[in-house]
């Protein structure tokens, strides 16, 4: 221990003893502020430890005169049936089964999964149902603050099939089941090409075609008389996964409507869909910082999005903006209908135990002035929230005052979504 | 893997990831991301050896070290690509309050080499003895001491010579 060792050296004193304890408290205080995703850290330290383990069973077999060569394998399909309102067309594409050798190491990118058989890379997957269902629920923070229930999942470890979890989201506007799936195919198969193709649908429901080559898909269940939507987004990856996201304005497919339309805008289920489609490595394992890392905000409207969800009662959103790191809302007072200009950016900075800093700064015009609230997340994201008493800092001013408080602007700047973005 | 040996890591690591976790964040002086990569390194190579670790007396400290070194490898690997900069950056004066205490310790920290971080960050988080943190390291008990001499020195001058004021009795 660091004082018992001390009381060796002769010179050491008093003052130093205690600037060594106190030196240590502060280790303690300050260590005891990082906080780790452990379940993420935790399976991706295994699944490292597993890759560790292939390579050196690869490096054996190859001392040992095995090539991988040797190890070829042979692809055969199993046709599933296709179609169906509530199963996801994931569930029911032609699957790509790789056959297998009856003994052997695993061959398996993680090397787990072994069973004695040899896995393609290319038609290989694993992902736990809890790991389909953390990244559903962490893939979903664009939406307003909501409460998440019914959660269940299917977990693919290494065989045909699929992988898929879905929730029940309730933002108060009524329970909408969501669900994401996930299976590998062969991307250059016609048959598979053809789930990304619109027809004609009995109901005349709106199909599009993305630009990305992703489907999105407007539909009923069983009919426009049951008042059950279900919207679907399908796309195909060049590394061999169908990806499928699916939303209802229904808790279930075989349940009573609760609101309008589903939660997510069409734009956003592509989006979710996307999400499936990057947690994926070429290997079909998860990757490790779709859990751990946060998302990057460039080329995305996340930012934006994102801000219009913060905004406090009281105040509704009229327009909004902007892209990448920066996100701009035009919001309307419900009382007094003044117009003024809200905006958030993101950068790097120093996280400093998550202190709020408040000040006023002018705007671009005359007695234009902003409010400003800034904080730093844990992993070093500023965001920085300014509320302007203008439709736009540039214009002349509508209010005496911002009409967002200090408070109002630190709540938003200290969002627990922020932490997901980077 | 056997089942029941993963099984047994997995009990293993998933008390033990929070604190490796802080310590990496320590030994980086709060670089999160690099903290986070450096303990998925050590739990993937004790997963590797698992089956020889779990028989060791104290498998907790075996992958502190663990950290530790990996940590040091990653700084001898890096040490090329670096560029030393004239200027430090400001530091932020200390008051009472622990938020700006911790970024003026990560600072400080942050400005110690690599070895002798380690060695403060194993003498004084992780309260081991001068023979246990030369034994984690792989360097001389003398090494430990005169490394912890120099660090304590620069953080006194870094953190102000005291810090009895900024530790209220609790």
């Amino acid at each position: 221990m660091p004082l018992e060792n001390d009381t060796d050296n002769d010179t050491v004193g008093t003052s130093k003893n205690r600037f060594e304890n106190d030196l240590g408290e502060i280790m303690r205080r300050t260590g005891g502020t990082f906080v780790a995703d452990r379940r993420a850290l935790l399976e991706a330290g295994a699944l490292r430890g597993r890759r560790k383990a292939a390579r050196r069973c690869a490096t054996a077999l190859t001392a040992g005169g095995l090539t991988l060569a040797a190890l070829g394998t042979a692809g055969v399909y199993v046709t599933g049936e296709v179609g169906g309102d509530s199963a996801s067309v994931a569930d029911a594409a032609p699957t790509w089964t790789p056959s297998s050798t009856p003994d052997g190491p695993s061959r398996n990118p993680d090397g787990s999964g072994g069973s004695g058989q040899r896995e393609d890379p290319a038609s290989f997957m694993r992902a736990h149902a809890n790991q389909m269902i953390k990244l559903l629920e962490i893939s979903l923070p664009v939406l307003p603050k909501g409460e998440f229930s019914k959660q269940r999942g299917t977990s693919n470890m290494g065989g045909p099939g699929v992988a898929d979890a879905s929730l029940v989201y309730d933002d108060s506007y009524g329970a909408s089941l969501v669900t994401i799936s996930a299976r590998r195919i062969d991307p250059k198969d016609s048959k598979i090409r053809q789930l990304l193709k619109c027809g004609k649908t009995a109901d005349g429901s709106p199909c599009t075609v993305g630009p990305s080559g992703e489907k999105t898909e407007q539909g009923h269940v069983g009919g426009k008389s049951s008042g059950v939507k279900v919207w679907k987004s399908t796309r195909i990856s060049a590394e061999g996964f169908l990806l499928q996201a699916v939303e209802y304005n229904a808790a279930s497919p075989t349940g009573a409507p609760t609101r309008n339309e589903p939660p997510l805008s069409v734009l956003q289920l592509a989006e979710l869909a996307a999400r499936v489609e990057g947690a994926f490595t070429k290997y079909g394992v998860m990757n490790a910082e779709a859990f751990t890392s946060p998302r990057p905000v460039q080329n995305s409207w996340e930012v934006f999005e994102t801000l219009g969800n913060l905004v406090p009662t009281g105040q509704e959103v009229v327009g909004r903006g902007g892209g990448g790191d920066e996100g701009y809302a035009i919001v309307r007072d419900k009382k007094t209908k003044a117009k003024t200009f809200l905006q958030v950016r993101l950068g790097h900075g120093t996280p400093d135990g998550g202190k709020v800093i408040t000040r006023n700064e002018a705007g671009r015009h005359a007695g234009t002035v902003g409010r400003t609230a800034e904080t730093v997340t844990a992993k070093g994201l500023r965001v920085t929230v300014t509320s302007y008493n203008a439709e736009y800092p540039h214009k002349a001013p509508v209010l005496s005052t911002p009409p967002f408080t200090k408070a109002q602007l630190s709540a938003i700047a200290t969002a627990e979504v922020w932490q997901s973005l980077k | 893997m056997r089942k029941s040996r993963e099984d047994g890591f997995i009990e293993f690591a998933g008390g033990l990831t929070g604190h490796l976790f802080r310590s990496a964040c320590l030994l980086t002086s709060g670089d999160t991301y690099l903290a986070e990569d450096l303990v998925q390194e050590t739990l993937g190579r004790m997963y590797l050896k698992w089956g020889r670790i779990s028989q060791v007396d104290n498998p907790a400290a075996y992958a502190q070290t663990v950290l530790v070194r990996t940590f040091l490898t990653y700084r001898r690997r890096r040490s090329s690509d670096e560029r030393p900069v004239a200027e430090l950056p400001d530091v932020p004066v200390i008051t009472g309050s622990d938020p700006l205490l911790r970024l003026a310790l990560l600072q400080a920290l942050g400005q110690l080499p690599p070895k002798d971080r380690a060695v403060v960050v194993l003498r004084y988080w992780e309260d081991r003895s001068i023979e246990e943190t030369a034994d984690a390291m792989n360097i001389s008990s003398s090494a430990v001491r005169t490394r912890a001499s120099r660090a304590l020195a620069r953080l006194r001058a870094q953190l102000g010579g005291s810090l009895t004021e900024l530790v209220p009795a609790s």
